[in-house]
Parts: C-alpha cells; sequence; structure tokens
C-alpha cells in the first residue's frame, strides 16, 4: 500500500488532496504544520509528500531540507507562480511543482509518474485478461501479445493507471501527448477508438458525453 | 558651437579689430602729418629756388647792363644754377607757356597737365602727391615772370620711402596684432575653460543621476554661482530620491498586495476546482461524501465572496467622495451597540459603551464600519464570557475612541504587521471565523479619510487595545 502524507495548512484544501488521492486507493495521512511533518516524517515510512509551500512554523522550503536524509520524493503545492520560486523548489530536491488551483486528474497523474519514477507503483499492470509491462512496453491479451502503437499504449496505461475515473480528452492530451493543444481533441478519439477496438474494451472503456471516457473497474 | 569656443572666436575678433584699428588710425594721422610736413618742406625749398632763380637772373641782367635779357641768357643761367642740383630724389623742371622749357629725367609732368594750367593761373605756390611709375613724387609748382616771359617751375621730390615706410608698418601692426589676439584669446580660453570645470562636473553628476544613481552628492567648489547651483542641485537629488523611494515603496507594496491577493485567491478556489473535479470525473459518489463535498465548496466559495467583498470595499474606501457631518458619538455608539447586540450574545460576549457628550466631523457609515471591524476583531480574540468595551473620551484637546478586549493579545512582532493587507495572527481561526486578512488595512484606510491615527496596543495572553485619536466636531 503506498503512503502518502499531505502537508497542507487549509484543511479543505488538505481534505479535498485526501478525497482525490483516495479515488485511485493510496492511503493517505494529513499533516497541517510545517515542524508536525517534519517529526512525522522522521518517525514513520511514507512514499510520498505533497508538501505546501507557505506554512506556519516551517515552511516548505526548510521542511524539504530537513527531511532530505529520509529520500522521500516530494511534490510541493503552491499558490505562487514565479518561476524563482519553482527553480528554488527543484533545486531542493523536490520531484515537481504543482500550482494551485489545479484539477484532481492534474494531481494524480503526477503522483503517478513520480511514483513510477521511483518505482513505487507497479511495473506490470493488469486488467481482465489484459497484462502490461510498463517497462518492456509489451501487451498482451489473453496471452497472446497486442501490438499498439507507442501512443496508444501510454493511452492504455494512463487508463489503466486511472480506473474508474472519467478522463477529459485535454487531461488524456496532456498525460499522453505531454502538452495542451487545443481543437486536437479528434486525435484523443482515434487513439482512444483504436485500443478499444485492438484490446477488446468496447463494454469497458466508455464514452462520457461531452465530458471524456472511463475505464470501469472489472 | 561650445561656450569656451564661442568666447575664444569673439575675443580673437575683438581684439583683433581693436589692436588693428588702433594701430591704423595712429599710423595713418602719423604718416599724414608726415606728408604734411615733407608738402611743407618741398614747398618751401621750391619757393627757396625760385626766389633764387628770379634773383639770379635779375643779377645776371644788371651785371651784363643790359636792358633785358634773351631768353637763351636766361635758359643759360638757370641751367648753370639748377643742373648741379639735378638727381633722381628731387629736381626742377620749368614749363613756359605750356611747353616744356627745362626739363630732367621722368616725363612725371607731361601726364599732368591739369596741375599745371591750375599752376599757371594760381598766384602763389601749390603741391600734390602723386604716383607715376610705382613710385610716389611730391610736386610743387610757382609762375614766375623773368624778363617778361611767364614760365612756371616745378619741383618734383621723390617721397616712395615715407609710403613703402608706412606699408612696412601696416603690414607689422598686422602680424602683432594676429598675435596679440591670439595670445590673450588663449590665456582668455583656459582661463574659461578653468572656470567652467565645476559645470562639468555638474554634468557628469546629472548624467549620473540620470542613469539612476539617485545616492550620489556633489563636492561644493568653484565660484558661488556654481556653489549656489550645486547645493541646489544636491536639494534636488535629495528630493528625487526621497520621491523614488516613496514611489518604490508604494509599488512594492502594491506588488505584496497582489501577491498576497492572488494567494488568498486560490486557496478557497484550489479547494473548489479539486472538489468540483471529483465530483464530476467519479463514477460513484455516496450522499455523505457528495454532501460533504458540496458543503466544502459553497463555504469556499463564500470565502471567495466575501473577499472580493472586502477588496471592493477597501477600493471604494480609497477614492469614493465621503460625506462628511457632525455626529455625536452617544448616537454613533448606539447604532453600534444595537446593531451587534445580537452577535455578542451568540459569542456569550458582553459589549460595554460609554461616552462623553462629545461630536465629531466623520462619514458616519464609513465611520460605523470602522468601529464595527474593531469589534469584530476583538470579537474573534475573545473567548466565550470574556467582555470588550468601546469608550470615547476627550483627551488632550482631540478625541479618543478605544476598542479593547481581554482576548488572546499579539506580539509587539504582530502587532507592527497587522495592519498589512491579509496579515493574519492566526490564520487557521481567523479562517474559520469567515476573515480575509483585510479588516485592520480597511480600518487604516477609514481612520486615513477622517485624519485619524489609529494606534495598537497589545500583549499576548492579556488582550488588544485599538485607539483611534481624532479632532473634535463642531457643536451642532
Amino acid at each position: 500500500m503506498i503512503r502518502i502524507l499531505i502537508v497542507e495548512d487549509d484543511e479543505n484544501i488538505a481534505r479535498m488532496i485526501e478525497a482525490a488521492i483516495s479515488i485511485v486507493g493510496y492511503d493517505c495521512e494529513i499533516s497541517m504544520d510545517g515542524n508536525e511533518a517534519v517529526v512525522k516524517i522522521m518517525e514513520n515510512h511514507y512514499d510520498l509528500i505533497l508538501l505546501d509551500v507557505m506554512l506556519p512554523g516551517l515552511d516548505g522550503f526548510e521542511v524539504i531540507q530537513k527531511i532530505q536524509c529520509r529520500e522521500v520524493p516530494v511534490i510541493f503545492l503552491t499558490a505562487m507562480q514565479n518561476v524563482s520560486d519553482k527553480v528554488r523548489g527543484l533545486r531542493l530536491g523536490a520531484e515537481d511543482y504543482i500550482v494551485k488551483p489545479f484539477e484532481a486528474v492534474e494531481l494524480l497523474a503526477r503522483i503517478e509518474v513520480v511514483l513510477r519514477r521511483y518505482h513505487k507503483s507497479s511495473r506490470s499492470l493488469k486488467y481482465e485478461d489484459i497484462r502490461v509491462d510498463i517497462e518492456k512496453h509489451t501487451v498482451t491479451k489473453g496471452g497472446k501479445s497486442v501490438a499498439l502503437t507507442p501512443k496508444e499504449f501510454d493511452v492504455l496505461v494512463f487508463f489503466l493507471q486511472n480506473q474508474d475515473i472519467a478522463l477529459t480528452r485535454e487531461r488524456l492530451l496532456a498525460a499522453v501527448w505531454g502538452y495542451e493543444f487545443e481543437g486536437e481533441s479528434r486525435t484523443v478519439d482515434i487513439h482512444v477508438q483504436q485500443v478499444r477496438r485492438k484490446m477488446g474494451l468496447q463494454k469497458k472503456l466508455i464514452t462520457i458525453p461531452k465530458l471524456g471516457y472511463r475505464l470501469e473497474r472489472q | 558651437m561650445k561656450l569656451w569656443q564661442k568666447i575664444f572666436l569673439i575675443s580673437l575678433l575683438g581684439i583683433y579689430v581693436a589692436v588693428e584699428g588702433t594701430a591704423v588710425t595712429v599710423t595713418w594721422s602719423n604718416f599724414k602729418s608726415i606728408i604734411e610736413q615733407e608738402e611743407e618742406q618741398a614747398v618751401s625749398s621750391h619757393n627757396d629756388m625760385a626766389a633764387g632763380i628770379v634773383n639770379r637772373v635779375l643779377y645776371e641782367r644788371l651785371r651784363q647792363n643790359k636792358v633785358i635779357l634773351s631768353q637763351e641768357a636766361v635758359y643759360s643761367v638757370v641751367n648753370e644754377m639748377i643742373s648741379s642740383r639735378q638727381n633722381s630724389g628731387s629736381f626742377t623742371e620749368i614749363y613756359s607757356e605750356g611747353e616744356p622749357w627745362y626739363t630732367y629725367g621722368p616725363e612725371l609732368l607731361k601726364e599732368k597737365e591739369a596741375f599745371r594750367i591750375k599752376t599757371a593761373r594760381s598766384e602763389g605756390t601749390l603741391a600734390m602727391i602723386t604716383e607715376y611709375q610705382n613710385a610716389v613724387y611730391c610736386i610743387a609748382g610757382t609762375r614766375i615772370t623773368m624778363e617778361g616771359v611767364d614760365y612756371e617751375i616745378y619741383t618734383v621730390s621723390d617721397v616712395t620711402s615715407i609710403y613703402t615706410a608706412r606699408k612696412k608698418q601696416i603690414r607689422n601692426i598686422g602680424i602683432i596684432s594676429i598675435l596679440f589676439s591670439v595670445g590673450i584669446s588663449v590665456i582668455l580660453m583656459a582661463y574659461v575653460y578653468r572656470l567652467l570645470a565645476p559645470l562639468r562636473d555638474i554634468n557628469r553628476f546629472l548624467n549620473e543621476m540620470a542613469d539612476g544613481n539617485y545616492g550620489l552628492r556633489l563636492e561644493k567648489k568653484g565660484n558661488i554661482e556654481f556653489q549656489t547651483l550645486e547645493e541646489n542641485v544636491n536639494i534636488m537629488a535629495e528630493s528625487i530620491e526621497n520621491h523614488v523611494e516613496r514611489v518604490q515603496g508604494i509599488a512594492d507594496e502594491r506588488k505584496q498586495f497582489i501577491n498576497n491577493l492572488a494567494h488568498e485567491m486560490k486557496t478557497p478556489l484550489t479547494s473548489i476546482m479539486g472538489f468540483a473535479d471529483i465530483l464530476r470525473i467519479k463514477r460513484e459518489v455516496s450522499e455523505k461524501q457528495r454532501r460533504e463535498y458540496a458543503d466544502i465548496i459553497v463555504k469556499e466559495a463564500g470565502r471567495l465572496k466575501s473577499l472580493s467583498g472586502k477588496i471592493l470595499e477597501l477600493a471604494t474606501t480609497e477614492s469614493v467622495r465621503l460625506d462628511y457631518e457632525n455626529v455625536a458619538v452617544k448616537d454613533l455608539f448606539t447604532e453600534v451597540y444595537t446593531a451587534l447586540l445580537p452577535v455578542f450574545k451568540k459569542r456569550g460576549i458582553s459589549l460595554r459603551v460609554s461616552s462623553e457628550e462629545v461630536r465629531v466631523y466623520v462619514d458616519r457609515e464609513l465611520f460605523k464600519s470602522l468601529l464595527y471591524n474593531l469589534l469584530d476583531n476583538a470579537l474573534k480574540a475573545s473567548d466565550s464570557g470574556g467582555e470588550i468595551r468601546l469608550q470615547c473620551a476627550r483627551r488632550d484637546g482631540a478625541v479618543l475612541f478605544s476598542v479593547s478586549d481581554d482576548g488572546v493579545g499579539m506580539t509587539k512582532e504582530q502587532v507592527k504587521r497587522v495592519t498589512e493587507p491579509f496579515y493574519m495572527v492566526d490564520k487557521s481561526r481567523s479562517r474559520k471565523a469567515g476573515g480575509a486578512g483585510l479588516g485592520l488595512a480597511l480600518c487604516v484606510e477609514i481612520a486615513k479619510r477622517h485624519h485619524a491615527r489609529l494606534n495598537i496596543s497589545s500583549r499576548p495572553g492579556r488582550g488588544t487595545t485599538v485607539y483611534i485619536r481624532m479632532k473634535e466636531g463642531v457643536k451642532a
């Protein structure tokens, strides 16, 4: 079980993050104060820290310096948008930097990337008779390998990692293509249709009108 | 053209004209008198000679004991007398009835017919100066009668040397005046250049200042005029530095305000966006979750609303035209008390109001808003069972309002920062009470519009008192 510590002094934001993370089934704890967070990190094991910059007690930059010895990946959450803050956060060893406000799925996607980088999320994914090996880039269905283009492969992995969550076309674009190009949601549709056809997911990978797609949990 | 160049050229020209002019005038008058003298001398020696000739002819006639001498005899007498004295410097010629009778050397006189006619008609001696073949001559002429025949006798003397001397003199004067004027001008220019040194310093200084170095000051030196200028430039620099600092301060404050505002807006927005997104993308949301999420969204939206309201209030307080009137403080307090009593009752805190008979000149609604804000802060700081006091009294010729509580209080550091926009002493406590951190900033703004001063004294754990000091209004 993946354990995530949320360090955020605004109670409602902390609860929102908790609710978002619980969708993908990770375990989380909340700390609302910098000093308390340092104590918790020193005493317990966490797979990831979501760290707000503006905190009572110690601020986020001070916290990350104090917990460097624990070698836990950190994602900064901040309302500040200036580049110098971002550079400072990343230089201090943060894995990523999310600017408030953010969408829940974006947060989940960033968490997924960091966890994968630390090999904390599984390298192989299962869904019914589909098996995906992320490292080897191979897909099998019922023991037979299926040929997917690299982008189709990424789309499939993103759906498997976000089961039961409605994914908008924009989110898929950002996650798979790595940037947000507007007006190209046709590209997403074509790839999703290909994945659906090749993997036989016609009934499970459903279209949600006006929103996007969702892979229903088995 | 630069000033020193102008001074150089003008003095050069001026001195040249003055020196040259004076010298030329002096030489000219000098020359004229020399010429006149020369002429006079020529005339008198000519007269002597003419008289000598006439006498000699007369003497010869008497010696020869004749009634009259023939022209040939006269000629030989004259020739004997003159020929020895003829030379290129001065010579004598005699004309008779318009024809040359006795001539020598250059045929100068042949061309001077007008002068000869004039001489033939005149009684005395005439003189003229004329140029002939690159030489200058002085001619003196008289009519004489010898042995019944009329002659004109002329003495021509060469005065070229006087003219050559004059020419040479004028050339020398020209050279000398040029040397003089150049010399004086150079000295003058150097002096002016040295005098203007402070001006160059001031120029350099102003350029530095234009580049943004406002901290520099000029050293005082040079003449008194420059010292005054330098002093004034320094005064200007000082005032520019102060202004720039003030403007920079305002800009920094504004920037800080915008940063804080962005932060304060993004915090509720993050919750709203996050929960709304969860509601949108999650396949199944339980009834309990749905209510919880929606509740948070509504609350956070409320926070945004109160924030925007406060911002608007702050903005209008700065700019709106106020409606001042003389208000009795007692009336003001009664209104405030009535409005706030339910809130105080609900929180279990008592409100004690007391005031002297005094009037203040204020915008009624805005000033009440100031009191509400202060009382609201006191309320937030107090626990149930506490007491808050709103008082007003005359003190040292002014009106002193005070709002005091026995609540949590603040440290000195917190008191210093508490009027900054968005500063909250206890963030979570303030947020729960729906605060945006703008209340006291608003109070300061309102006080400013009323020419009132806001002072805060506080001790942690002992409570806080906020004072407003302002001028007393006129009696109604």
